[in-house]
């Protein structure tokens, strides 16, 4: 097995002009990218910028070892295995206190440290013995004011053994993972009900144990509108089914049996006097639109550009999550929304219904969506979510 | 992953090479003529036909019996193109976590966790260019020398997990490509080991003594076995960067261990924009 070894390398501010460089320079430019990293906008690029920022800063790390005016401390090659377990539990404190990154300057050194002893109270000192050499280099580096960059260097651990340790008994340990062994019937020739049987064959996998996933792409955008409604008004016991888009990318899971529907009366009563918002879902798609909705609900450009299925199910639940969390405050909404086909947005979108009406299930109704799909000349209304 | 065949392959049932196929494998197929294979059939016989290696597959099955990895997935990387079957053994033989890498499970903005499997997978990356060089045969034609794209040296590939070295036994003389200052055969029968470390120019003067090191350790296992195995350090174009004198202090270090130097026409900038790219395909692909 190969290991990695972490190298801490701490110098003075007078260190920091290599060359035509200023380290320091690249230290902040770095720095600026993590802050716009956070929002995630464009965070394609940036996360390219930031990358390329690093590898420069760790290249001048390592011009800087070799020279007389650095001290080096070695963490050693346990230290990184012990990220993971930290970012798994605490990855809030891991984000403040910057565990992650691979450099620091002296100007953030000192609430770089506060943050690290922090992480250290928050998840404990078994976690955290392999950070506590680093807390003390971090000490020294602060009370002499330098600058701080973490290298990490591939090596043999040729003296270790092969730490393949398989069973004797693992092919059997493996032929018994719970895997579906059973096969679906025959392709289904209407949409509706292929979806139905999709979902219900993975809501039987993941009861049994199995793993599964539904797939909702290359589904017409009704069908995946009206069976979802469907299942999520249905009787049966809550769960939550994974979604996997045919990109490969994964989504967070859909829960469904999750929701009772209303009584009709009680809807028509509620929302008698409301007016009826007719609502476009993503902006430039169908320009036709415009003269007949008030507002589109998603933006094109933060929706649809390149990214896998499964991030722009994410940005949809997200965008459609905060819009419905600010009208909790408006009052009532009774809303026509003109549904048009990209499968991830809309699965994002109804995930984020469906948790709104959840929270909203114990008072009376006060949003209400009705969806309206393009088929063959005119719009028609789909089954009411309440 | 179920596989379902329809009326237009043997009239709907499961193909007969199949069902020899799998046994051979000693897979017992359930379904033959309803045209289905089971996930778990498909399991099975997914992991067989990638072309991994007992100790590679006994590693994924570990993998997946502690909840870490799929098997489909490790599958899905090699024939999704991703990895090669080389590179994709290299991987998982010698990383504490390779499901981090084949899964590319970290983002940039955890530098240390992406830098270490950016670290890792540049000299998987290198290692592949290197088996592909090796592999590619020279043909004359109209006393020209072509390479062809179709015909591959007989070589056979392997890989030793503890020092991250390529091993190769040539079954036809070989010539041995990217030696600096040297021109070497590789004989039939005879083994080339090569230690591959994708380094900068900065980390190769910080770190050759640790793989000096190595590299005896290496000299002392390969050697004792068999006087005529050639053991070799692989790294990047970024070695021509270094300083003359320290890059003549290396070479004559190299050359008292009884190592040869090889120098990739790749410089670190272009394995590691490779090493991205996969690392970003992965990431697109089937988990």
């Amino acid at each position: 097995m190969i290991k990695t070894n972490v190298w801490l390398i701490a110098f003075p501010d007078e260190e920091c002009r290599i060359e035509r460089v200023d380290l320091k320079i690249l230290m902040q430019r770095a720095l600026r990218i993590e802050v716009r990293m956070e929002k995630g906008v464009n965070l394609e690029q940036e996360q390219g910028r930031y990358h390329t920022l690093c590898d420069r800063i760790e290249y001048y790390g390592h011009l800087i070892a070799i020279s007389d005016n650095a001290v080096v401390h070695n963490l050693g090659a346990n230290y990184l295995a012990s990220l993971i377990p930290l970012q798994k539990s605490f990855p809030e404190a891991v984000k403040k206190s910057r565990l992650m990154a691979s450099f620091s300057p002296s100007e953030l050194l000192g609430r770089q440290l506060e943050q690290l002893l922090d992480l250290v109270s928050t998840a404990g000192h078994y976690l955290c013995r392999e950070l506590m050499p680093k807390i003390q280099f971090y000490q020294q580096a602060v009370k002499n004011g330098w600058n701080i960059i973490e290298l990490q260097e591939v090596i043999s651990d040729y003296e270790s053994v092969s730490e393949i340790n398989a069973p004797d008994n693992l092919r059997d340990e493996f032929l018994s993972l719970h895997v579906r062994d059973d096969i679906t019937t025959g392709a289904d020739a209407n949409p509706y009900v292929g979806l139905r049987n999709q979902i219900r064959a993975v809501v039987g996998s993941i009861t049994r144990g199995e793993p599964a996933a539904v797939n909702f792409s290359d589904l017409g955008h009704h069908v995946i509108a009206e069976i979802l409604n469907e299942m999520v008004y249905s009787k049966g016991t809550k769960i939550s089914v994974p979604i996997t888009y045919a990109d490969g990318s994964q989504a967070s899971p859909f829960p469904l049996f999750c929701l009772r529907p209303r009584q009709i009366e009680s809807v028509r009563f509620a929302f008698k006097d409301e007016p009826l918002i007719k609502v476009g879902m993503m902006s430039q798609r169908h320009p036709e639109l415009d003269p007949t909705v008030k507002i589109y609900i998603f933006r094109n450009q933060e929706i649809s550009i390149g990214k896998p299925a499964g991030e722009i199910d994410e940005t949809a639940y997200r965008k459609a999550k905060e819009l419905f969390a600010k009208s909790r405050s408006e009052g009532k909404y009774r809303i026509a929304f003109y549904q048009t086909g990209f499968q991830p947005a809309i699965v994002g979108f109804y995930r984020a219904l469906t948790e709104e009406l959840i929270q909203r299930s114990y008072s009376l109704p006060s949003l209400q969506v009705t969806p309206y799909y393009f088929l063959g000349e005119n719009y028609k209304e789909g089954k009411t979510w309440v | 992953m179920e596989i379902v065949f329809t009326g237009n392959v043997e009239g709907g049932r499961v193909p007969g090479y199949i069902c020899d196929l799998a046994l051979d494998y000693d897979i017992h197929l359930k379904h033959v003529f309803e045209g289905h294979i089971t996930p778990y059939e498909a399991r099975q016989l997914y992991l067989e036909l990638v072309g991994f290696s007992q100790e590679t597959k006994a590693r994924i099955m570990k993998l997946s019996v502690d909840g870490e990895l799929t098997p489909e997935r490790a599958c899905f990387v090699v024939l999704g193109g991703v990895w090669t079957v080389a590179e994709a053994e290299m991987i998982i033989q010698s990383c504490d976590q390779p499901e981090r890498i084949l899964t590319s499970m970290s983002r940039p903005e955890d530098r240390h966790l992406y830098l270490n499997d950016l670290l890792i997978t540049r000299s998987v990356v290198l290692g592949g260019a290197l088996d592909r060089k090796l592999l590619k045969t020279e043909l004359t034609e109209n006393g020209q020398i072509i390479e062809s794209e179709d015909d591959e040296a007989p070589l056979f590939i392997d890989f030793d997990p503890l020092y991250m070295a390529k091993i190769y036994r040539a079954e036809t003389d070989l010539l041995i490509p990217w030696l600096r200052n040297a021109k070497q055969v590789l004989k039939t029968g005879q083994s080339l080991v090569v230690l591959v470390r994708a380094r900068s120019d900065s980390e190769i003067r910080h770190y050759f003594l640790n793989d000096l090191k190595s590299l005896k350790a290496l000299v002392h296992k390969y050697r004792l076995a068999d006087l005529q195995t050639m053991i070799c350090f692989l790294t990047t174009r970024d070695f021509e960067d270094i300083p003359e004198v320290q890059q003549q202090q290396i070479t004559s270090l190299l050359e008292q261990n009884g190592v040869y130097l090889m120098i990739s026409p790749d410089s670190l900038s272009s394995l590691n924009k490779e090493a991205i790219r996969r690392l970003e395909t992965g990431r697109l692909i089937r988990q």
